[in-house]
């Protein structure tokens, strides 16, 4: 199966392959990377795998952080 | 500087405490967008009415669903969504904060503040779509909801958790009925709420000042959906605020909705509904358009003891196209509703206002809402109206009726004028009490019509400085004693004299 990563930075093979190893065991299918890069993430990294996302990138968690704080 | 040390730490400890879990969002992608209407693929396990984030911070709404992609609404009027965008699903249906904090407070249909404000501080949110109450749970009417307006309390009297239809052509008075409603409310402890549906940003703001100035806001939320706003947000104005309502209504308190108005209303859903291609029906309109007036009307209701107690009053307000009552939308929402108010334009020009057409208006739950007062001195009012109107025609011939028609026609003029009243000026219970039975007496046939809103202002102070007592009475017991109609015979005795030598001089 096919997935989207996309990164901040670029990821050198290795990382991409553990990557790849460990949504494979989460999924439980073998998934195989389409790489990307987009700096406006300012770090951290996106998965898409069967149209769900995993949104580790940095602009999420900041973004997160303002939603929460400006609740309280 | 204080201040500034107090929330720099403040924030540093909220920052510390932020827990980031990162979950699984479910996503799609943009494949067509245009009209406010966007075509997404890939969105698997969306509901039906689910909020939809786009990456530019817009919202839509899912409303098509169909095998290959999913149909979504957009809540705002930008063009900035583009194919291959990306769409992430909320796991929310469409939800608006609810609680007291939305008192007095002014929002769209999305709960966002308008009124400039600051933030809505609520932590209940409400589904804006809910199941009406079910059979059992519901007690029948019995209480009244005064409008303060006369010739609506005394004749088309309407009863908390009643849906009552104010319809007529434009430019008739409809909205004015609703806002002296709500102005009437302010020593009821009834919460009002007034849902704006594609009016001018103007008109709208004159409505608030009014409400304003009258103290009402103290007791209400406006939601506004403006004519600029898109059709989705017009559409899902009534049900945001028909939530906003509930909330109260499932906590015991009594609550009073204006839909203003659902002839606006039907059109924005509408145009949604020919964007998203659904098969359109009469007059273009969808197929659904009798359910999406019913699902919102019969959310009102007067709650049993065991669910609380509360009541949702509904008073949607539709336009008419030249008094066709016959029409589509007309009929559709005549048929859902407890009655209606029907204002004629004739009548509104001819100085008659409230313009009722009291012949064409009905309340179904009617006495049941009243009084055991009210009911006394206004049980045969609609019926003395209607005589009236039929002999009006012979009133160019006055001289050569017989005394028993003539009296008719005085009576009936004289009643007409009484049940005249300016806006923002409502009258209690009591008084209108008081106004309804002194009206049928033989004295007031000598009052020259023109004199009889003088009358009506003067002999009202009158009683409220010499039977203060009196009027009391009415108010706390609701009822009209025959001691009490004695009493008034005699003030109305005492004043005409005085009130009569004016006349002379």
């Amino acid at each position: 199966m096919e997935g989207l990563l996309i990164s901040a930075y670029k990821l050198d093979n290795e990382t991409v392959k553990r990557l790849e190893a460990k949504f494979s065991e989460n999924i439980g299918e073998k998934i195989k990377f389409i790489v990307e890069v987009d700096r406006s993430l300012i770090g951290g990294f996106i998965v898409s795998i069967r149209h769900h996302r995993y949104d580790y990138s940095i602009k999420n968690k900041l973004k997160e952080m303002k939603d929460y704080l400006v609740e309280n | 500087m204080d201040m500034y040390i107090d929330s720099i730490s403040e924030l540093k400890k909220q920052v510390s405490s932020f827990d980031h879990t990162v979950g699984m969002r479910r996503e799609g992608t943009v494949i067509k967008a245009g009209d406010g209407i966007v075509q997404i693929s890939g969105l698997l396990e969306c509901k039906y009415g689910e909020l939809l984030e786009f990456e530019n911070g817009d919202f839509g709404i899912a409303f098509n669903m169909e095998e290959e992609y999913v149909g979504a609404v957009l809540l705002s009027n930008s063009c900035e969504i583009s194919e291959g965008q990306k769409v992430l699903g909320s796991e929310k249906v469409v939800e608006v904060p609810v609680g007291d904090e939305l008192l007095g407070r002014i929002v769209d249909p999305i709960g966002k503040p308008l009124d400039g404000e600051g933030r809505i501080k609520t932590k209940h949110f409400r589904p804006i779509e809910y199941g009406a109450p079910k059979i059992m749970d519901r007690h029948p009417v019995d209480t009244p909801m005064s409008t303060g307006l006369m010739a609506i309390d005394a004749m088309i009297p309407i009863g908390r958790g009643q849906r009552e239809l104010i319809i007529g052509d434009r430019q008739t008075g409809k909205t004015a009925i609703a806002i002296d409603t709500i102005i009437n409310q302010r020593h009821n402890d009834v919460i009002c709420v007034y849902v704006a549906i594609g009016q001018k940003a103007s008109s709208i703001a004159q409505t608030i000042k009014v409400l304003e100035d009258n103290g009402a806001m103290d007791y209400t939320t406006v939601i506004v959906a403006t004519a600029s706003d898109s059709a989705p947000m017009q559409y899902i104005a009534p049900y945001a605020g028909c939530a906003i309502a509930e909330d109260f209504m499932y906590r015991g308190r009594d609550v009073l909705i204006v839909y203003d108005d659902l002839s606006k209303h039907a059109v924005a859903y509408r145009t949604m509904s020919l964007l998203l291609r659904r098969p359109p029906g009469r007059e273009a309109y969808p197929g659904d358009v009798f359910y999406l007036h019913s699902r919102l009307l019969e959310r009102a209701a007067n709650l049993s003891e065991a669910r609380g107690g509360g009541s949702m009053t509904a008073l949607p307000i539709v336009e008419t196209m030249a008094g066709d009552i016959s029409a589509y939308i007309p009929t559709n929402v005549i048929s859902i509703t407890d009655g209606q108010i029907f204002l004629e334009s004739e009548l509104f020009f001819a100085g008659v206002r409230p313009a009722v057409n009291v012949g064409l208006s009905v309340s179904r739950v009617g006495g049941a809402a009243q009084k055991k007062a009210m009911k006394k001195v206004s049980g045969t009012l609609r019926m003395d109206l209607a005589q009236y109107r039929e002999m009006v025609v012979f009133a160019q011939f006055s001289s050569e009726l017989d005394k028993a028609t003539q009296n008719l026609l005085y009576q009936g003029e004289r009643l007409t004028e009484m049940l005249k009243q300016p806006q923002f000026s409502p009258f209690p219970f009591e008084e209108q009490v008081v106004l309804l039975y002194v009206i049928k007496k033989e004295e007031l046939l000598s009052v020259p019509v023109k004199k009889i809103g003088e009358f009506k202002k003067e002999f009202l102070e009158f009683i409220k400085v010499h039977y203060r007592e009196l009027l009391r009475t009415i108010q706390k017991t609701g009822e009209f004693t025959d001691d009490d109609k004695k009493l008034l015979d005699e003030a109305l005795n005492t004043f005409m004299v005085t009130f009569t030598e004016e006349e002379n001089k």
